[in-house]
């Protein structure tokens, strides 16, 4: 009785319009290209006063919604840079959401796009760097990411940032294997994550070998010689088949960086833009990637909500 | 750049809500604004006085139109207008990119590749306003933006150009003529030709640094637009053969937009391929920085609230003094030593009240060495603890936190004006600029926290005395007072010694009501003080961690104290930290150590740090002034380093005397010195030869500045002073 009720309010309203809202936000746009496959779907979205524009993600179909809702929960106590901050989460029964404030974004795959194939080393040192950090975070909160990925990795203009926290724990329960989901990246699922294993931080440093050999060639399993040489051995120890044998987030270091290139200075004196080694200098993203930030950033300053008199007739 | 509302800018224009201020000039203000549907614009509105002249509001109107014309491809998108609303506006699309003059200050010179790109963009847009049978007639640095897919060309000149070409022939025009053509120079049509040769203008400027006519008054470079020949030094060479061309004085002569379009760029890959990392940076950030950006609103001015508590007439100041010299004679026994006044310039300090020196005067005979000035005034033996604390309130007060009592003393001459003996601890004493607060609580029985007001001048209450029940007021640290809000550190319970480390809260007192704002528990790790510094809606705190490892950075909501983001940063010695030592301006906390630091207000992220890291090397505590932010460096001397990216302008020339900076005193920034202090005094950084000039002799260590008077008044161990503030 309850679902009915639910759903002849909702056919009042256009169909259109009750699937482009979250509590209090309307969407404005996908961030993911069609075909993408992250690990929870991501928007971008305003509330209906048109003050605040947010990041909001939902679970792929076939998620525990509660499960979903009980890790966007969990994620919301991470903090830290390079983690996109939880700021709200859907109310007691609405569909599950939750948000963070929007800064221009790019997937971690539409940044190769944009720049026409892999990324230079010095941005893939700087990812690394970032993403270690965060995951060292995490770690030490007793969190798992479980769903690190190329798509779960936003580049924006100060550094990267990890979403889609355990939306891939929602996807299955611990002991039936991962693979084949919605939303799992195959590539970069370690192997004992991928026969049903419980999700441990070893798994999320596999997984962000992956992301990085995927950034520095574009593929998640490419061939050893297609990765620079400076990042070989870094992205190989991610790698190894056992987990015993991988570093901990918090051990692994990105420096020494290549030698920044606008901000030297002859007295010896240089300026970087990160405690992991001066890997976020100015330059550390190519102009074509900078170029798309803006983009998205003007596209979504002009964006505007229709009329709300007319979506609420 | 954004920076915040001020109290007399309005919330709304039309349907448009401001939040933030772009700019503003001689036609009006620029704002950062947003529709009811989110839709975020640069609003430009025209000032009132100009808005009541139709001739005016005609060519308000036709530079709208003009603005259409050239479209949202070379120029700002045109969102809506309205020339005759009672104050004119125009809304465009916010233009993510710095225009071209900011561009080369923020990283010299731009290379080559990126002048052809931008001057083959720039040409083409000139080319399509051409075609519309418009010229632009003020092209300029200023009125170039680059953005990451090409420069757009903003302000025509219409609304200056009509009309004003009297004030052009008489050299009286606004703004610089440096860009103009010969042609707009004679006072003659500016035909197409004439933006030809602005742009040419612009791009020596992109390529060198100076524009082809160099500066000076208007009325010069009018004549070496007309007359003399560009001065294209540093162009590059292969660049020379186009712009000597488009700097012909005849207008024949000069090549074509199209022309120019084929020959200054040969099309491959895109504009953003071409653009320096420093300026890809910084659009990068305008992107990200717009979204970040909590709108806030400076106050008014407080002045009506400094005159409530600290009357400025010289009637009552002299009865101010006589009370403050009547309480020192009371109380100086108790070992606060001498007080003394040396070259006081105040011809009044002779008139009844001023006390007595008492004690030894004890100012070295010699303190004016090698051209320092001689001090104020100066005094002897403050706070043998180094623990001193400085308050200035109300601009002419200046209250020292000494071992076991405070004192408050009058910038003028040094002289006290009154003591409290009730203050045992630095962390019991802050001040919001108007008055002073202190906290105390019960010894015995139940706890309460009770803050006393205290009026600059006088000491005596301005105000009821609040009581907080249930918070041992003995150990309060009273952080930082601002906008009616006292922030405090504060322990649950009443005093009891075996349960200090427990019940530790950040705890707000609304000031006009009593009663408390907030509260949120934090962990006890055994260190304090917090350093705290109110930005916009921002609580700003740091202190040393528990292991004194690392250096704790947090921001809190100042409305409901809930955390924001925090931050660990490696930072050694920084326990002799005292409040007024963290630095942030509206975008940024700087702290020193190992690095020089910058971590942004709006997610606690480092933006950028100076310095290798490798180097045995220590940064001071910095300070910030304008658009730089400078620290003594150990072993070095002063530095200065742009806030945005952190790129170093300029350092001390070291000179023939060796000095020893002081890494953790705070140097203040004057308009013709940079004081740095250094070991044995503070030392005066000439700003234009950048050597220190002389060095004032003093063991004071801790700085504050009194603007209205020009004076620093410095504290240390055994003496405060006040020298003249340039």
């Amino acid at each position: 009785m309850e679902r009915s009720r639910t759903e002849q309010e909702s056919t009042q309203k256009s169909a259109q319009d009750s699937a482009r809202r979250f509590g209090p936000h309307r969407l404005i746009t996908r961030l993911d290209p069609p075909h993408a496959s992250p690990p929870c779907r991501r928007y971008v979205a305003r509330t209906e006063d048109g003050e605040r524009t947010v990041l909001l993600s939902t679970p792929l179909p076939g998620t525990d919604p509660a499960r979903f809702a009980a890790e966007a929960d969990a994620a919301r106590h991470l903090i830290g840079p390079w983690v996109a901050p939880v700021t709200s989460v859907a109310g007691p029964g609405e569909p599950p959401w939750y948000a963070s404030p929007y800064v221009p974004a790019l997937p971690l795959p539409v940044a190769l796009a944009v720049h026409g194939g892999p990324l230079p080393e010095a941005t893939v040192r700087a990812v690394g760097a970032a993403l270690a950090e965060a995951l060292a975070a995490a770690h030490a909160q007793g969190l798992t990411h479980a769903g690190v990925s190329p798509a779960s990795v936003l580049l924006t203009a100060d550094g990267p940032r990890l979403t889609c926290f355990g939306a891939v724990r929602a996807a299955s329960a611990d002991g039936e294997p991962r693979t084949g989901l919605p939303g799992i990246d195959p590539g970069s699922l370690a192997p004992e994550q991928a026969s049903g294993g419980r999700p441990r931080p070893p798994g999320d440093v596999f997984a962000l070998g992956a992301v990085l050999a995927y950034a520095a060639t574009g593929h998640t399993v490419p061939e050893r010689d297609e990765i620079p040489p400076g990042l070989r051995p870094l992205i190989a120890s991610c790698l190894a088949r056992d987990p015993a044998d991988r570093p901990t987030a918090a051990a692994l270091t990105f420096a020494p960086a290549p030698p920044p290139t606008a901000s030297s200075s002859p007295t010896g004196h240089a300026t970087t833009l990160n405690p992991a080694g001066g890997l976020l200098a100015p330059g550390w993203l190519p102009g074509r990637v900078v170029a798309a930030l803006a983009r998205q950033s003007s596209e979504l300053l002009a964006a505007e909500l229709p009329a709300v008199a007319a979506t609420r007739a | 750049m954004l920076s915040p509302l001020t109290h007399d800018d309005p919330a709304t224009v039309a349907t448009y809500r401001l939040l933030a201020r772009l700019g503003s000039g001689g036609m009006g203000t620029v704002y950062l604004a947003r529709t009811p549907g989110g839709r975020t614009v640069a609003l430009k509105t025209v000032h009132a006085r100009l808005a009541t002249d139709p001739a005016f509001r005609s060519r308000f109107r036709l530079e709208t139109d003009a603005a259409r014309i050239i479209g949202a491809r070379h120029g700002a998108a045109v969102v809506d207008a309205d020339p005759l609303a009672e104050t004119p506006w125009l809304a465009t699309e916010y233009v993510l990119g710095p225009p071209l003059d900011d561009a080369v200050a923020l990283g010299g010179p731009l290379p080559e590749p990126t002048v052809r790109a931008v001057g083959a963009a720039l040409a083409g847009a000139l080319a399509q306003l051409h075609a519309s049978d418009v010229v632009h007639r003020d092209l300029k640095p200023s009125n170039v933006l680059v953005t990451a897919y090409g420069p757009k060309i903003i302000d025509f000149g219409i609304a200056r150009a009509a009309g004003d070409d009297h004030l052009t022939r008489t050299g009286a025009a606004a703004g610089t003529p440096a860009f103009m053509s010969p042609e707009q120079a004679s006072g003659q049509e500016h035909p197409p030709a004439g933006d030809v040769f602005a742009l040419a203008g612009v791009l020596v400027f992109a390529a060198t640094g100076h524009g082809p006519f160099g500066t000076g008054s208007p009325a010069d470079l009018l004549y070496r637009v007309r007359y003399a020949e560009p001065d294209l030094t540093g162009v590059p060479e292969a660049l020379l053969p186009l712009l000597t061309a488009c700097l012909a004085k005849d207008p024949a002569a000069r090549p074509t937009t199209g022309f120019l379009v084929d020959h200054l760029h040969d099309g491959h890959g895109e504009f953003a391929d071409h653009l320096p990392p420093l300026l890809l940076a910084d659009i990068a950030r305008r992107a990200t920085d717009v979204w970040l950006h909590a709108p806030h609103r400076l106050p008014a001015p407080a002045e009506s609230a400094v005159a409530a508590t600290a009357p400025n007439t010289p009637l009552s100041r002299r009865r101010a003094l006589t009370l403050g010299g009547g309480s020192l004679l009371g109380l100086a026994g108790a070992g606060a030593g001498g007080w003394a006044w040396l070259n006081s310039r105040d011809p009044g300090r002779s008139t009844g009240g001023t006390p007595a020196p008492t004690g030894p005067t004890a100012v070295p005979a010699t303190t004016a060495t090698d051209g320092a000035p001689a001090p104020l005034w100066q005094h002897t033996v403050l706070d043998r603890e180094e623990r001193t604390t400085q308050l200035l309130a109300g601009d002419d007060v200046v209250g020292f936190a000494e071992t076991v009592s405070f004192r408050a003393v009058d910038t003028k001459d040094g002289s006290e004006l009154w003591n409290e003996s009730a203050v045992m601890h630095p962390h019991q004493i802050t001040t919001d600029g108007t008055n002073y607060y202190l906290s105390d609580g019960n010894f015995d029985g139940p706890g309460v926290l009770k803050i006393r007001t205290l009026a600059p001048r006088t000491g005596k209450e301005a105000a009821r005395t609040i009581q907080l029940k249930g918070i041992d007021g003995t150990t309060t640290q009273l952080l930082t007072a601002t906008g009616g809000l006292l922030f405090t550190a504060s322990r649950l319970g009443k005093r009891d010694l075996d349960a200090e480390n427990v019940g530790w809260h950040l705890l707000t007192v609304d000031l006009r009501t009593g009663k408390e704002a907030w509260r949120q528990p934090y962990e006890w790790d055994g260190v304090r003080p917090w350093l705290a510094q109110v930005v916009g809606d921002q609580l700003i705190l740091g202190k040393n961690s528990g292991d004194l490892e690392t250096f704790l950075l947090q921001a809190r909501d100042t409305r409901t104290g809930r955390q924001l983001w925090k931050r660990r940063l490696p930072l050694v010695d920084s326990d002799s930290f005292i409040p007024g030592h963290l630095t942030t301006d509206d975008r940024h906390v700087y702290t020193g150590g190992d690095r020089l630091r910058a971590v942004r207000l709006s997610d606690g992220a480092v933006a950028w740090e100076y310095g290798t890291g490798t180097a045995p090397l220590r940064y001071g505590i910095p300070v910030v002034a304008g658009s730089l932010v400078y620290t003594n460096v150990s072993g070095q001397g002063l530095v200065a380093v742009e806030t945005t990216f952190g790129i170093e302008r300029w350092k001390e020339e070291v000179g023939s005397r060796p000095l020893a900076p002081d890494t953790l005193s705070k140097p203040v920034i004057g308009t013709k010195y940079a004081y740095a202090p250094v070991r044995g005094g503070l030392s005066a950084v000439d700003l234009s030869t950048r050597t220190s000039a002389w060095v004032f002799p003093t063991d004071a260590s801790r700085y504050v500045v009194d603007q209205e008077r020009s004076r620093i008044i410095g504290a240390g161990e055994s003496s405060a002073v006040a020298i003249p503030f340039e």
